[in-house]
């Protein structure tokens, strides 16, 4: 019987990476081929007010430094789903980054380029809150610095949305209302 | 080497198309942008030539001699065409992309190493040590270059990378091409050197044409003219990577 199954194997394996690069380059040439207005239309919802208090409260110390408990930042975000979301956000908002190019190119290319930073470090932080998620003694020491990857990730979304609504605002006043409204 | 009228057709077919796409390449200047694209179709023109001094003497064992020595050379080559297409994608401004290059060649590397592992972990159907290694290395090839362009696409699609004209018509040849090519070669590792192992090739050689044909009218077309990155731009976002480096580093340490 070992040699069926690992035919079995072979083929799964085999099936499964050729699913995932069709998949892959559908998905990347989809969204290349995407015009403004449906970049902004895949947007999804993401509660700013408690993004903009938990990435405040990173950004900027005040006086007091412990204002947000764990249990505050982690539902001021949304959970785990609003990670998501700011995870899948951050692509479509690079993208429109560099739609923006099309019509001020020297500062879109430098935003855009800011906005990169800015979304390595928000996955890299929703990776490590994953890593965190995951109830065993291996992943440990992330669990205990979730809350920070939390803000850490919370924090860079809010940059890039800040950047992002400036290049608008000062390079196509015509878009920036409906993409703030998005955002 | 008996070849039937099927297979003469496309080994002169495709001979003479990756011939035209070579010349293409030199005469629209796109050897520019391209240079490995370019020497890859160039060597492959020279190897079709060599290839027919054994099929017309109908020395197998010259056959052999060459297409084992060539191996590696087309190998290297077309390890060269998938870096050079993300090098042309995640540097848009000159400069790699933050995150990209570093991601290319992690995701690159654990890629080689489990293309490697995963032909001696199945089952090889072929009568000959021999036939082993050839349908061993075949499918090391194609699983390699399906996972390197499934980390170019992936990496470039999270870093809202642009692909321009030619650089995504070759990508999407190439993506075409490694997809038939990895399923005929898993096929092939199942049934060995069996009756439908030349059918496979037919499949296989039949889609390496109409990708070769696509490339030449993609070649041929000139892409929109792009915004020139000035030398201050581009230095500025140079300085700017530097400093997002030091910047992690630091984080990171």
């Amino acid at each position: 019987m070992a040699i069926p199954f690992s035919y079995l194997m072979f083929g799964a394996l085999l099936g499964g990476l050729v699913i995932t690069v069709i998949a892959d380059w559908s998905s990347s040439r989809k969204r290349l081929r995407q015009d403004w207005r449906t970049l902004v239309a895949g947007l999804r919802p993401v509660d700013f007010a408690g993004v903009s208090a938990v990435a405040t409260d990173y950004l900027t110390p005040r006086g007091s430094q412990t204002e947000l408990n764990p249990d505050e930042i982690w539902e001021f975000l949304g959970g785990y789903e609003g990670l998501k979301r700011m995870r899948e956000n951050a692509e479509i908002m690079l993208a429109l980054a560099a739609y923006a190019q099309r019509w001020n190119y020297a500062e879109a290319v430098i935003v855009t380029e800011r906005m990169r930073h800015d979304a390595a470090l928000l996955r890299s932080s929703v990776r490590r809150v994953q890593m965190g998620l995951i109830p065993s003694r291996l992943f440990r020491r992330f669990r205990f610095a979730l809350p920070l990857h939390a803000q850490e990730a919370c924090s860079s979304y809010y940059l890039m949305r800040q950047r992002l609504l400036s290049l608008y605002e000062t390079s196509h006043a015509g878009r920036f209302p409906t993409l703030a409204n998005a955002l | 080497m008996h070849l039937s009228i099927v297979d003469w057709v496309i080994m002169v077919t495709t001979s003479l198309s990756e011939a035209v796409l070579f010349a293409i390449l030199v005469m629209r200047c796109r050897w520019r942008s391209f240079p490995v694209f370019t020497t890859c179709m160039g060597v492959e023109t020279v190897m079709n030539l060599l290839f027919l001094i054994p099929i017309l003497n109908g020395s197998r064992r010259l056959y052999w001699w060459i297409y084992f020595s060539t191996v590696l050379l087309e190998f290297l080559m077309q390890l060269g065409l998938v870096w050079e297409i993300a090098r042309i994608v995640m540097r848009p401004t000159g400069t790699w992309v933050h995150d990209a290059r570093r991601r290319f060649i992690l995701w690159g590397t654990a890629g080689i190493l489990f293309a490697a592992v995963v032909p001696f972990l199945v089952p090889i159907t072929a009568a000959t040590p021999f036939g082993r290694m050839e349908l061993r290395g075949n499918l090391f090839t194609s699983l390699v270059f399906c996972e390197l362009i499934a980390v170019v696409t992936r990496t470039s699609k999270s870093l809202g990378l642009g692909w321009r004209n030619h650089v995504m018509a070759l990508s999407d040849g190439w993506t075409i091409w490694v997809v038939v090519a990895t399923l005929t070669d898993g096929l092939q590792t199942y049934s060995g050197l069996a009756s439908y192992y030349n059918d496979l090739e037919f499949v296989r050689m039949a889609v390496f044409l109409v990708v070769v044909l696509y490339w030449m009218v993609q070649f041929w077309l000139d892409e929109p003219a792009r915004q020139p990155v000035s030398p201050e731009l581009s230095a500025y976002i140079q300085t700017l990577h530097e400093q997002i480096k030091s910047d992690l580093d630091t984080l990171s340490a």
